[in-house]
């Protein structure tokens, strides 16, 4: 058996949103309620501000320079770009319930 | 003695000290709203029963947003807006809330988070009312209010504020750049911008718009700002007919919209709403605020500034 680097098994973020998640239907106080699906959805989302780093700062940068340079067609075109890779590693958060409970 | 208790028990002394005998039951605290703390009481004197909202601002609202809030209810009193009457206030602190307070009646009905959440056809008629609200808003006379608010001026304290919050995403970066280049001359005709004119400020009773909350940001100032901030997605895309809506209100105040001029606002507006991403982030950070929905607001910037790029670029927004 090959022994384990850390002290105990942490769970994932994913799986401590789910559980907040379903302790959050169990929950009558709507205003705790949308507390817990606001911090199941931020927990889900642990890690994830990462993905695509090389990707995003190399962007964040070319964007920096065009502004810069007040290439406007470039920035606009790289706003783009950057802004649909940031997206594209959120998982969304359900703001009907994180409001409203 | 708990806290809605103690509210309870001051707003009747206040009252007692101004000579009206009531009593006052507190009914709950609302569970929305990230600023300030609002109550819902009933207030029974000799006239009989009065359920009303009483508001109270807190360290992130600062006192100010209360006092504006009065102005504005004021100045929109009696005229075609939907909105809370006022009952009662108190512009200082030497009250038992050591605070501004205001108390204003209780609209009838529920608000919605957002115009997605509405099926159709509640969804446009109830839009239509809204723009309605917003055409007779921007008719009532600004200058109880203060000076008229510039588009530059308002981009300038938006950036001042920004710098505060410290590095900032490239992408708000360029659209500052872009907003910087185009800033638009004051306003042929100013009007009161109620600031955060949404459905999520907007309570409806069935297919009726009963009325218009949250005015602590009103200051006159360019209409379209209002116009252009009740379309941009806060949530989720809106789901409305933009084009016919603006048409409309273009009928109603019998002023022609500059395509131009909104499309700046409406980049603006995303600006905004990623100060408030940055901000309520920050404040959770920090440990101003335990709110987990503040926390969570850092997940929905990275949705508002692709929605602000796709609107720059020309393209449809999801």
């Amino acid at each position: 058996m090959t022994p384990s680097r850390e002290a105990w098994p942490a769970p994932t973020p994913e799986r401590l949103a789910d559980a907040v998640a379903a302790l959050a239907e169990r929950v009558a106080a709507g205003d705790v309620r949308a507390q817990l699906h606001a911090l199941s959805a931020v927990l889900r989302n642990i890690g994830r501000e990462t993905l695509d780093g090389e990707a995003r700062n190399r962007l964040g940068a070319e964007l920096a320079e065009a502004v810069t340079a007040g290439d406007e067609q470039r920035t606009i075109a790289l706003m783009r770009e950057l802004a649909r890779l940031d997206r594209a590693a959120v998982r969304a958060v359900d703001w009907s319930a994180a409001s409203g409970g | 003695m708990g806290e809605a208790a103690t509210v309870g028990r001051g707003l009747a002394e206040w009252l007692c000290g101004r000579d009206v005998a009531a009593t006052v039951e507190v009914l709950g605290r609302a569970t929305v709203g990230l600023s300030q703390e609002t109550w819902f009481v009933r207030v029974t004197t000799a006239a009989g029963d009065v359920d009303a909202v009483l508001r109270l601002p807190t360290p992130a609202s600062g006192t100010r947003a209360i006092v504006t809030q009065r102005t504005a209810l004021q100045a929109v009193a009696g005229t075609g807006v939907p909105a809370p009457g006022l009952l009662w206030f108190d512009d200082g602190d030497r009250n038992p809330f050591s605070r501004p307070f205001i108390v204003m009646t209780r609209v009838p009905g529920t608000v919605p988070v957002g115009w997605h959440e509405l099926p159709e056809p509640a969804r446009t008629c109830l839009a239509e009312q809204a723009i309605d609200a917003l055409a007779a808003l921007h008719d009532v006379d600004p200058a109880p209010l203060g000076e008229p608010v510039t588009p530059g001026f308002d981009l300038e304290r938006l950036g001042r504020r920004l710098d505060r919050i410290g590095p900032l995403p490239p992408v708000v970066t360029g659209a500052l750049a872009w907003l910087s280049r185009r800033i638009p001359d004051p306003p042929a005709r100013p009007a009161i911008v109620h600031g955060d004119f949404r459905m999520g400020n907007l309570v409806v009773d069935g297919e009726r718009l009963t009325g218009v909350l949250d005015w602590e940001l009103a200051a006159p100032g360019d209409p379209l700002s209002d116009l252009a901030w009740c379309f941009i997605p806060v949530w989720e895309p809106p789901g409305v007919d933009e084009q016919a809506l603006t048409l409309r209100y273009a009928e109603r105040t019998g002023a022609p919209v500059g395509p131009e001029r909104l499309h700046w606002h409406r980049m603006l507006g995303y600006v905004r709403l990623a100060y408030f991403a940055l901000a309520g982030t920050r404040a959770f950070d920090n440990g101003r605020s335990d709110d987990f929905r503040l926390a969570a607001l850092r997940l929905q910037l990275p949705v508002t500034l692709d929605r602000l790029a796709a609107t720059l670029a020309g393209d449809p927004v999801d």
